[in-house]
């Protein structure tokens, strides 16, 4: 007979935290007047803040909980500050330009605060199943917040190819995870490393089918490269906060719960797995930089770069060390800064009722707005690696972890990529700068919170570029499998 | 298998795979709902040969009772020429047919090769000779912080599709 | 029963009978349905594991999936709703606004 207490509840404090909040705005939401409908987003502000608080005050600590469903450990607790970190920028961004675009729910908070949930859990569990649901609460909420603008012909076309692959995508994941489930009689990874050490050779194949299986449902999550198809078109068509929460959060809980899938519950099976993500990261690093060489749109330009960028996190996992898991960890939060930024420049120049954003628009931003130039100058050199920003150190210690692992092709097609994607970045800066005025005059968005969030960014980016020390020391320190 | 069990398993089984055909090659989608009907009780019949009772009952009210009546409510909102009148098959249906051949084949490999150990085969599925009884201790003890995560799921759903569907009242 | 190939089989089947649906009709509704008939044949595969290796829990995650499958297809019909408002239509290939 198991019987729970108090106890099991310590490793989800932080979820419980943030689930207060949620429901206080799901209910509070009736008594605000329509005009007042930013406290909600204070609301959820303030509940994210709070989160965080929780988090960093119990980081370190170790605990499981709910018969081993649900863990707290370092790496859950560092990527917990990556994912309140994004939705806090995220917030900072929806703030004003919700309310002109005419969406301004209470319900927009709630669904975005209940993905934030599902990802925590998503990065804060061995067990299979629980992965599952929780990559669905999550997929679930993504489709709803990429349609939520719902006159717009670009989000619903988004939100429909979304909806499409996504299922697709998540239905051969129940498959494999019911392969799995056959196969070892348990959906818990710790029981799976167990049982798949002293298997023999059939069983050792059928367990990486079925991982294969497994790896389409979260390869669409991280838009690995052959399902990567959906990310520049939700990216355009979505509206730009949630392009942006898009492109860090759900990509950092899924990057956690891939590491824990490979290196806990495949780890009997590291060399084969090795081989496939090899190939899987330099087809991911090229499609998504070649294909960012065409294009117009600032948001679809970002998506492809975003598909490079979780090509370039695969060479972290792929060389297998710890080191490269922690880069990886790394990598992650200070891609926040870099691409937080960088859309909210898209959006800073936004105009209303329209979902994308040309490069063309961006024409003399450089001399009228002198200060949003200066930061997108920064969050472009930090997206194609150029000291001293912090994708420059990210960089650096993920190919340092592949060569460490003696990946040296991997680590020279990685260089190559670097040097393609210098390209069309510096082409947004040629572009703002040296191209004379726009044919339309630029207008800005005047958000105070939308301006905060571009500083975060821009500061974000220099400072850790300039003094990585603490925040890599405990992203290396926080791997602990 | 007795061959009783035999005659059953291919008369189900043929049914949810008739049923499954006729859904995606019906022209009218209407008529791919009945036909998901027909193929969902296929399936139950299907669960009930595996001797899950619950989840047999449970695919014939959720699946084949509400979820169809959800789908066939929604399109009957919608104006028949629009939903009813579109040609069948995208132009890349060549492609689809060819990854779902393929996709068939890989899986075919995998269950004849797929080796599972039967020893148990067909024992703990009932306490005191109730299946529903097992699922209940197992779902609430065992699988009690999923259950809740389910809880989670369909509220968001239920929040998500009356912000997407409600209209604004001017 | 002891063979349990045939039973993965059917539930195999279903799969990529679902995934053709998929992939090849242009009518967001029948998508639907194929994505549903996809998602519960995968359940299957569980129940089916469930019954042959003498555990419950298989069953168990069958309801699970059975949800996640029901909240899907309520968000689908959402989409299909919305795709009718503004395009009047629900062919998939309809909405091709943004390039590849």
């Amino acid at each position: 007979m198991i019987s729970y207490s108090l106890v099991d509840f310590r490793p989800i404090i932080p979820e419980l935290v943030l689930l207060f909040f949620t429901f206080f705005i799901l209910f509070i939401d009736f008594a605000i007047p329509k005009a007042k409908k930013k406290i909600n987003g204070f609301i959820a502000l303030i509940g994210v803040a709070v989160t965080l608080v929780v988090v960093l005050s119990l980081y370190g600590s170790s605990w499981t909980g709910f018969n081993n469903m649900i863990i707290f450990d370092k790496a859950s607790g560092f990527v917990n500050i990556i994912l309140l970190l994004t939705a806090f920028v995220a917030i900072l961004m929806s703030l004003d330009f919700i309310k002109r675009e005419g969406i301004n729910f209470g319900e927009y908070y709630v669904i975005l605060l209940f993905s934030l949930i599902a990802m925590q859990v998503f990065c804060s569990t061995y067990n299979l199943i629980v992965m599952f649901l929780a990559v669905e609460t999550l997929s679930i909420s993504m489709y709803i917040l990429t349609a939520i603008k719902r006159d717009g012909l670009r989000s619903i076309e988004a939100a429909m190819k979304y909806f499409i692959l996504g299922s697709f995508a998540s239905s051969f994941l129940v498959l494999g995870i019911a392969l799995i489930y056959g196969l070892f009689g348990t959906v818990d990874l710790l029981r799976v490393k167990e049982l798949l050490t002293g298997a023999d050779s059939l069983h050792t194949w059928i367990a990486l089918v079925s991982f294969v299986l497994i790896l389409i449902g979260f390869g669409f999550k991280i838009a690995a490269f052959p399902f990567h198809a959906w990310t520049p078109d939700v990216y355009e068509g979505a509206i730009t906060p949630m392009s942006a929460f898009m492109s860090i959060a759900p990509k950092a809980a899924s990057f956690m719960a891939l590491m824990r899938l490979l290196v806990v519950g495949m780890f009997p099976i590291q060399v084969e797995w090795v081989k496939l993500l090899w190939i899987i990261a330099v087809f991911t690093m090229f499609f998504g930089n070649l294909v960012a060489l065409w294009q117009k749109d600032l948001k679809r330009l970002l998506g492809y770069s975003s598909i490079a960028h979780a090509g370039y996190m695969l060479v972290g996992i792929t060389a297998a060390n710890s080191l490269g898991y922690g880069a990886v960890l790394f990598y992650l939060f200070g891609y926040i800064f870099m691409n937080l930024g960088a859309f909210s420049v898209a959006e800073y120049i936004s105009k209303k009722n329209v979902e994308g954003c040309l490069i063309d628009d961006l024409r003399g931003m450089g001399y009228k707005y002198p200060l949003a130039g200066a930061a997108m100058l920064v969050f472009m050199f930090s997206l194609s690696g150029v000291p001293p920003t912090v994708g420059f150190i990210g960089k650096y210690y993920l190919f340092s972890a592949a060569v460490k692992s003696h990946l040296y092709w991997l680590v020279i097609l990685g260089v190559i990529n670097s040097a393609i994607s210098a390209y069309f970045y510096l082409n947004v800066i040629v572009t703002m700068y040296m191209k004379g005025g726009a044919k339309e005059e630029v207008v800005s968005f005047p958000s105070p919170y939308l301006r905060a969030a571009i500083v975060i960014g821009a500061v974000g980016t220099i400072i850790f570029g300039v003094a990585p020390g603490s925040v890599l020391n405990v992203a290396l320190s926080s791997i602990v499998f | 298998m007795t061959s009783m069990e035999a005659i059953i398993f291919a008369i189900v089984s043929l049914i949810a795979v008739v049923g499954a055909l006729g859904l995606v090659f019906a022209k009218n989608p209407y008529h791919s709902a009945l036909w998901m009907v027909f193929s969902f009780v296929g399936l139950a019949g299907l669960l009930a040969l595996l001797e899950a009772y619950f989840l047999t009952v449970l695919q014939l009210i959720v699946y084949a009772g509400a979820i169809v009546v959800m789908i066939a409510f929604v399109m009957m909102t919608i104006d028949f020429r629009k939903v009813g009148g579109l040609s069948k098959f995208v132009p890349q249906w060549l492609w689809g047919l060819i990854i779902s051949f393929g996709i068939l084949i890989d899986l075919f490999i995998l269950a004849s090769k797929m080796k599972i150990d039967v020893s148990q085969s067909g024992k703990n599925l009932a306490i005191a000779g109730s299946n529903t009884k097992a699922l209940g201790m197992e779902l609430f003890t065992h699988y009690l912080f999923p259950f809740e995560l389910v809880a989670i799921i369909l509220l968001v759903a239920l929040i998500g599709v009356v912000v997407l569907t409600k209209r604004e009242i001017k | 029963m002891e063979n349990y190939v045939p039973f993965l089989m059917v539930a195999f089947i279903l799969f990529a009978i679902g995934a053709i649906g998929v992939l090849v009709r242009r009518n967001f509704f029948v998508v639907l349905m194929s994505l549903e008939i996809m998602i519960n044949s995968a359940g299957l595969v569980f129940v089916i594991l469930s019954y042959f290796s003498g555990t419950v829990s298989g069953q168990v995650f069958f309801i699970f999936v059975a949800a996640v499958a029901a909240s899907e297809t309520a968000v689908g019909l959402a989409i299909a709703v919305l795709m009718y408002r503004v395009r009047h239509t629900v062919d998939v290939t309809e909405f091709s606004m943004m390039k590849r």
